[in-house]
């Protein structure tokens, strides 16, 4: 029969709790049969605002926002992922002068950036040239 | 909303406007609650990954689990001011290269929010004043 052990920490003096849910069931947790870390990075959903004074407005999971240049971002994440295939999607929407663009015709958004690495995703909004956007999001998750 | 931005540029991509960085609230405040590991942590990370598209083996890296772990497992580096806050940014989420190596002219500056010019008709000729 395989066993589990919990160990401490010989350099640390705080005590960890696992503690049960509010429940009436019997639950069963099935570890994975691998070395790994159960933590993993965090999942991103952040927005900006690319025009003007370049601000981030949501920022889950998200140390910090780069604005490379006009209509061009990047999302630097608070802890990296494990691997560099996680998923990322950004998106934007873009004012045109009588109406609101969505994720169609000549704008680019949902797409997933292939030089991004476990710390950062980069994010363009394009409508024949790269074009500063009211609205910038990226979604990211392993 | 954060008193600063830092203005940077990347001397190897010299036609490269000059670019600005915004911290996030939330990860300043817990920067400033004393919640961040040590830079080293963020730096390993970063060395193996660099090594990995070195070697083009970046398609299937995956970070070492100890390393990848110690994002929340290192001991925590304690309360940092915003200042301090921001220099650790700095250190974790601009290239190395940059802030690391001594160049004829400044490659970064920390600047008041206020002082980013907020018209951007002509953002992709940003430079980085003396």
């Amino acid at each position: 029969m395989a066993t589990i052990k919990l160990q401490g920490n010989a350099s640390g003096s705080g005590t960890v709790i696992l503690t049960a849910p509010n429940t009436n069931s019997t639950r069963t947790i099935t570890l994975p049969d691998t070395d790994t870390a159960l933590i993993s990075g965090a999942p991103v959903v952040s927005t900006l605002n690319g025009t003007g004074t370049i601000a981030l407005q949501n920022d889950t999971g998200v140390s910090s926002v780069t604005d490379i240049g006009t209509g061009k971002y990047q999302f630097n994440f608070s802890s990296n992922f494990s691997t560099a295939t996680y998923y990322a999607s950004g998106t934007g929407s873009h004012n045109q002068s009588v109406y609101w663009e969505y994720l169609a015709g000549n704008h680019q958004g949902g797409q997933q950036d292939n030089t991004r690495t476990t710390s950062q995703c980069k994010v363009g909004s394009w409508n024949s040239g790269f074009v500063d956007t009211p609205s910038v999001g990226l979604m990211a998750s392993e | 909303m954060s008193n600063y931005r830092v203005i940077f540029e990347d001397p190897e991509q010299p036609e490269q406007p000059a670019m600005v960085l915004v911290p996030s609230d939330n990860w300043l405040e817990e920067a400033k609650a004393g919640l961040l590991p040590p830079i080293s942590v963020y730096w390993a990370l970063q060395d193996d990954e660099q090594q990995a598209i070195a070697e083009g083996r970046h398609d299937n890296f995956k970070h070492d689990p100890e390393k990848h772990a110690a994002q929340w497992t290192a001991p925590r580096i304690g309360p940092l001011t915003e200042e301090e806050a921001i220099e650790y940014l700095i250190m974790k989420d601009i290239p190395r290269h940059i802030w690391s190596v001594e160049y004829n002219r400044p490659m970064f500056k920390i600047v008041k929010t206020a002082d980013v010019p907020s018209d951007r008709q002509f953002r992709n000729a940003w430079r980085l004043a003396a």
